[in-house]
This record gives C-alpha cells, structure tokens and sequence, in this order.
C-alpha cells in the first residue's frame, strides 16, 4: 500500500515538476566540472544558529509538516515545489510507521544516499 | 540554573545518545553496542537509557532532548535530488520516502513516545547536521578559538564546512553541498573495491600504502575538479548514489576496467592501486582545505570532525605540513559524534552555559571513556552465578603485573576495564592486547581472534613519554587517530611492492617483518597510534608501563575487542562470549582474571560465523 502511494507520487507529482524545472532549465545543483570558477565554496548566509533556529525544525503532525515545506519554499523562492506541499503531507501522513526492532536489517540505512 | 541536555543521533548509521549537564560531557554510547548489531542506525532506546541512568535523571527532568540533524532540510535535499534526476529516481525515491517520510520526519513524536516527555521544553529541538559535528569537534577541545573543519558523505545539504569556535560561540562560514562530497567520493571506491560502505573505508584506507597511485591522474582528470582553496566537484555522471543504491555506475566501470570487486574474492593490483590513487586524492584535497581554514580564519588551531575525518594517514599528514600549530580531532568524528555535538551545542549556544576551558591544556572528552562501567561486585556476581571459574586479584600491582607478563610471554589477553569507549576505536577499556615484538602476533590475531586475513597491521598504545622513541610523532594521539612512520632505525628492509607487482598475494607478504615492531608496522613503515597518559586511564597505562618493565618496550598490541562482523563488547557478559568465541588466553573483567584453560569445554562456542555479519 505504501509503496503504491509513493509510485502514485512519484509518477503523478513528481514527474511533471520534475520535467517543468528541466523546461525552465532549473537546477538545484551542478553536475560538472566549472573551469572558470575560482572556488566551488558556497559562503552561508546563516553562519550560527538562533534560538528559533533551534525550535522550529521538528516536525509536529502531517498540517505542520505542509505549512513548514511551504515556509522552506517560499523563504527560497522556489515556487514551482509549492504544488507539492498538500499531496507531499497525504503521502508522509500514510507513511508513518512504527520502526521494527527487530529488523536484521533497518531500512533508514538507506537514507544517507 | 543547572542545564541537562540529551543530544540524539539517529537514522543514518551509528544512532547515539549523550548527555551533558552545564557543558560537562557526562555520558555518551553507540545503540550497536547495547543491541549487538554493527553501525545499528535505529533510534537510539538503549543508549539513551543508559545515558539517563549515568545522569540519575528521568526524562521529564531533562531540560530538553536534541536531534542532530534538521529532518526537513534532510527531505528538501531528497526531494530536490530526485526532482533533479527524473524518471531514473524511482528507487531511489521509493527507498528515501519509507525512511525519511515514515520516521525520521516524525523524530519528535518517536522521542516523546519512546520517553513519554520531551523534557522541560516540551519541544525536541534539532540542529544542523555539521553544525554537531562542528560543535563536537569545537566544545570539547582544549583550545580557546580554533578553526573548524568538518567533512562528512552529507548531512542535510552540507557535505564540507570551514568555519571557527571561540568562547561558545560556533560560526560555519563556507560550504560544499551535495551531489559534491568527499566522503561520498571515498565510499564510491570502497563499494566499488568490494568494501562495505560506511565502515569499510578504514579497509580501503589500510590497502593504500600496498599500492602505487596509478590511477591519481585519471581520477583528477574525470571525477573530481579541485580549486587551489581545496573546494572540490565531482562530476556526477560516473556516480549511482543519486539515481540508484549503488556508489559507483556503468561510467564509473568503464573508467577503471571493470565491475566492482566480489567482496570476499581476492583483491587484486586494480583495488591495491586504486586505494593508493584515492588516498593520494583525498589527502591532496584535504590538506588544501586545512590550509584554506587557516587562510580563512586566521585561527592558529584546528578542529575537526565528520567520517572523513576518521581518515587517520590525511590526519597524520595534515600534522607533518604544520599548518596548524595544534590539532584536535572528535574521536566519535562520524554520526554517533553528532548526539554529543547537538548537546554541547544546545548547552553552550541555546542556553547560554560558558565554556571552560581546561587550566592544564587537555580536552574535556575524558578520554571518550564515557560508556558503561561495571563493577567489581558485580562482574564476580556475573562469573559465579554462571559457575565460570575466575581468580580475583584485589591489588592492583600484582594484577598489572600478571598482566603484563602474559603479554610478554605472547599470550592475547582480553582487557575490559572502566567505562567503555565512546566512538569506533577501542583505547583501552574494552581491547585485546599482544605483544608488539613477535613476528606471529599479528597472524594470531588475526587468524585466531579475529577470524579474518587482514591486510592492515594493529594498531599499537604506546606510553605518551616514550613515543618519540618508536615514531615519527610530536604530538599526542590519544584517540588512535594519527598515523606516522616507525622511525627510521627501526625499520628492516623489505621489497613487498615489488613482490606484488610480480603478482605475489597481498596475504603472502602481509607478514613479514617490517621493524622490531612487526605487529604493528605497515607495508609502508607507518602506525596507527594510541599514545596513552597517565590520566585519562591510569589502569591501562600501568599494564603498558609494567610491560616495558618486563620487555624494555613500552609499546602494545591494541585492537578492538570484538571479533569480524560484531560491534566492540559493551558487557562482561559479551566480553565472556567472545572470549571464549576466540583463543584469546586471558580475560580481564576489571579486577577478576579468567583464565582460558580454566574454562570447561563445554563453553567454548563457534556459533559467531553465524551470528554475526561479516563487515
């Protein structure tokens, strides 16, 4: 059942905001080698962390989930992710599960890639 | 108003706890150690019951709980990464979505149900990912101000920062983000060597000095592109991690000549080769970034943390080009770091709890002695309800003593004493010790308590005083993250290279003497090395200082204790097991000794090779 949902995402969702930001040659990093560049450093625009930085970062229920997505969006003017915020909060509200223990393998050891 | 923080690590690899009250580090523990299950990346329970029990602290008491690592930031990258990808993502997504969106999104309401209270906030605060590992790096380090470099496979976005502490201030000025990480580098050649991923990278960094870098310039010219500041990009089309769950793809295999390597055939020249060419590249870029903090900040000390910073041959290399006037390296430098990070971060930057420094110019990491500790009472309640024959031996002379002449006589003696190591390397509180002099150690260990062929030496603890004497080093090495060279005098002539460019095993040469130090000097005249004070654990120190007594070497044998596949033992009861799992001849359970041919029969076990994954 998850996984139909997540291929229901994927498919209906993702792909044509995916192919909308290859339209506009949008890209939210590089792939390759810039020769012309002196540094590939990116200075950060929040060098420490705030109190409020500390507080608002977790996540508290599927409704709180979508408004901090739209928050995160908007703040970085990417617009065209907006789209997914309601369906993006439905599919992580169907998704929540209780970790198995007993698992031999976890699947989160995945998440890293 | 005193302040109790529990920082959390979870959900990559290597899930920890750590508490700290008004700055102080008061306990921190990997879950693989309580749960017996290698790099255990699962929310942390029993190593944050550990943790409030060394703290004599209910949940609800705690001022407030920490997570290293922002979870919305982590699924903005994953959603990004896919958009960006297309159609190819699909499995990626599929996996990324279980994890991130099923649990790790709902981090507080894990916490809150797994403790039943949030603490005195009521709110489960977060951290950046190389913020923690900053701050692990930067809090417990002696120095006032310092330089901060962390280098990791990713955390949110970030995969390398510089940045610089001063009082309990933290700032990160530059970044390099994902697709583009050094450690992500690193762990494509593992996977593609036929090495696990994320514990791995140590086997593929021991096989470096085997080999020739020959493969240096095709990986410069096509995989990675490095700016004289140190700042790096990899060319993406030659890696799986972003559209697949393999490292390295089809381009990549072109490249180098080949599929990956099966992981338990035999290595060939290409993975000896490779290991030296990536080594090569990674320490280049490296040692460019540590000149460019310097450059940077202006600071005249450096800290670090992150995977990569487990790099030890980088980090001993980084020493020799005296960049820095002194260094200072998180020993839990990878994710389970990030719990202790987060708290001390928490502590010192939400808070506002002063940091203070050490009068004495020492760390206030306390060794990374800050796991479980087991009493006397307890370990011999332990031995007689099980009937294992045991003799206990109160004085702490003669115990050292007894100690210390098995090792001499070359027998493997298991040494479990005081609170257990915090980070991956074992320092003493929960090792197996041997001799360092005899040419058989290393093949013992190997073969007979390991249950493995290694190409990679031991690593020796060596008493702080006498280390110049053996090696290379000006400095201390506390946490076993420093490589230098055997110094020269010590050294015997060898011709291994040539040996295997004529197509010779690694494992026919693996053996043979390289100094009077066999056990524990590499193919390339290098060491690992623990140099061991007087202070942070005056137990082992004595072994090491009554051995010396015995031998005129004021050196041992040091590894992990655990065998192939199992996570460092935590308990009497694990050590017991894998004991009696190996030919270990001596088991130290603090001041009880049990003695291998005491045992009865009956107990000795082989059921590990199917208990535990070989790593």
């Amino acid at each position: 059942m998850g996984n139909e949902r997540i291929e229901d995402f994927f498919k209906h969702e993702l792909l044509p905001v995916s192919r909308k930001v290859k339209e506009i040659r949008k890209a939210y990093f590089a792939n390759d080698f810039d020769e012309t560049a002196p540094s590939y450093f990116v200075n950060r625009m929040k060098i420490s962390m705030n109190k409020d930085d500390f507080e608002n970062g977790a996540v508290s229920g599927p409704n709180n989930f979508e408004k901090q997505l739209e928050s995160l969006w908007m703040s970085q003017s990417q617009y065209e992710l907006i789209t997914l915020k309601a369906s993006l909060a439905d599919l992580a509200k169907s998704l929540i599960v209780t970790e198995e223990l007993d698992e031999d393998v976890s699947p989160f050891i995945y998440v890293m890639f | 108003m005193s302040k109790t923080v529990l920082g959390i690590s979870a959900f990559y690899h290597d899930s920890a706890a750590a508490i700290v009250r008004d700055g102080e580090i008061v306990a921190a523990a990997q879950e693989e150690r309580f749960t017996r299950r290698k790099h255990d990346p699962r929310f942390p329970k029993n190593a944050i019951n550990y943790c409030l029990e060394e703290a004599f602290i209910e949940p609800s008491e705690l001022d407030t709980i920490v997570f290293y690592d922002h979870p919305l930031l982590t699924w903005d990258r994953v959603l990004k990464s896919c958009i960006s990808i297309g159609e190819r993502s699909k499995e990626q997504f599929t996996k990324a979505c279980a994890s991130v969106l099923g649990i790790k999104i709902w981090v507080q309401d894990l916490v809150r149900e797994s403790l039943g209270s949030l603490g005195k906030l009521d709110k489960l605060l977060v951290t950046e990912h190389h913020m923690a590992h900053a701050a692990s790096a930067f809090y417990p380090s002696p120095f006032e101000s310092a330089a901060i470099l962390t280098l990791d496979g990713v955390g949110e976005w970030a995969t390398t920062t510089v940045g610089m502490g001063e009082g309990r201030e933290i700032q990160l000025l530059q970044e390099i983000d994902y697709p583009h990480s050094l450690g992500l580098f690193y762990s494509a050649f593992t996977y593609y060597c036929g090495f696990k991923v994320n514990s791995g990278e140590y086997k593929l960094m021991g096989l470096a000095p085997y080999g020739e870098p020959t493969y240096y310039d095709l990986i410069r010219k096509n995989l990675i592109d490095v700016k004289t500041d140190g700042s790096y990009r990899l060319n993406t089309e030659y890696f799986g991690y972003l559209h697949s769950l393999r490292m390295t793809n089809e381009r990549f295999e072109t490249l180098f000549g080949g599929p990956p390597r099966n992981s338990e055939s035999r290595i060939t020249l290409r993975e000896i080769n490779l290991a030296a060419s990536v080594q090569k590249v990674t320490e280049e870029v490296v040692v460019l970034l540590v000149r460019h903090a310097r450059k940077k900040t202006g600071c005249d000390k450096l800290v670090m943390a992150g995977g990569v910073a487990l790099n030890c041959v980088a980090n001993g290399k980084i020493c020799r080009e005296n960049i820095f006037d002194d260094i200072w390296i998180q020993p839990a430098a990878g994710d389970a770091g990030g719990a202790l990070g987060a708290a001390l971060l928490v502590s010192h930057n939400y808070f506002g709890i002063p940091r203070c420094v050490r009068d004495d110019g020492r760390d206030s990491q306390k060794g990374s002695y800050l796991g479980p500790r087991f009493q006397p009472q307890e370990i011999s309640a332990f031995l007689e309800r099980n009937s294992y024959p045991y003799e206990r031996v109160i004085s702490l002379e003669n115990r050292t003593r007894i100690i210390a002449q098995a090792i001499a006589e070359g027998k493997i003696v298991g040494f479990f004493s005081g609170r257990m190591e915090f980070g991956p390397r074992a320092l003493g509180a929960r090792s197996i010790l041997g001799d360092p002099r005899r040419k058989e150690t290393q093949s013992v260990m190997n073969l007979k308590i390991k249950h493995r062929e290694s190409f990679r030496p031991f690593a020796p603890s060596v008493l702080l005083e006498d280390c110049s004497e053996y090696f290379e080093l000006d400095s201390e090495s506390p946490y076993m993250l420093i490589v230098a060279p055997v110094r020269e005098e010590r050294r015997l002539p060898t011709d291994l290279r040539q040996a295997l460019r004529n197509g010779v095993d690694i494992l026919n040469v693996v053996n043979e003497p390289r100094s009077d130090l066999p056990a524990v000097t590499h193919v390339d005249y290098s060491a690992r090395i623990q140099t061991v004070n007087p202070y942070d654990h005056p137990d082992y120190y004595r072994v090491i200082r009554a051995f010396k007594d015995i031998s005129g070497y004021g050196v041992v044998v040091n590894t992990s204790f655990n065998v192939r596949g199992e996570p460092i033992v935590c308990s009497p009861s694990d050590a017991y097991r894998c004991f009696m799992r190996t030919e270990m001849d001596l088991l130290v359970l603090e001041d009880c000794l049990v003695w291998k041919r005491m045992q009865p029969e009956s107990h000795h076990d082989s059921t590990w090779q199917t208990e535990f994954e070989l790593d």
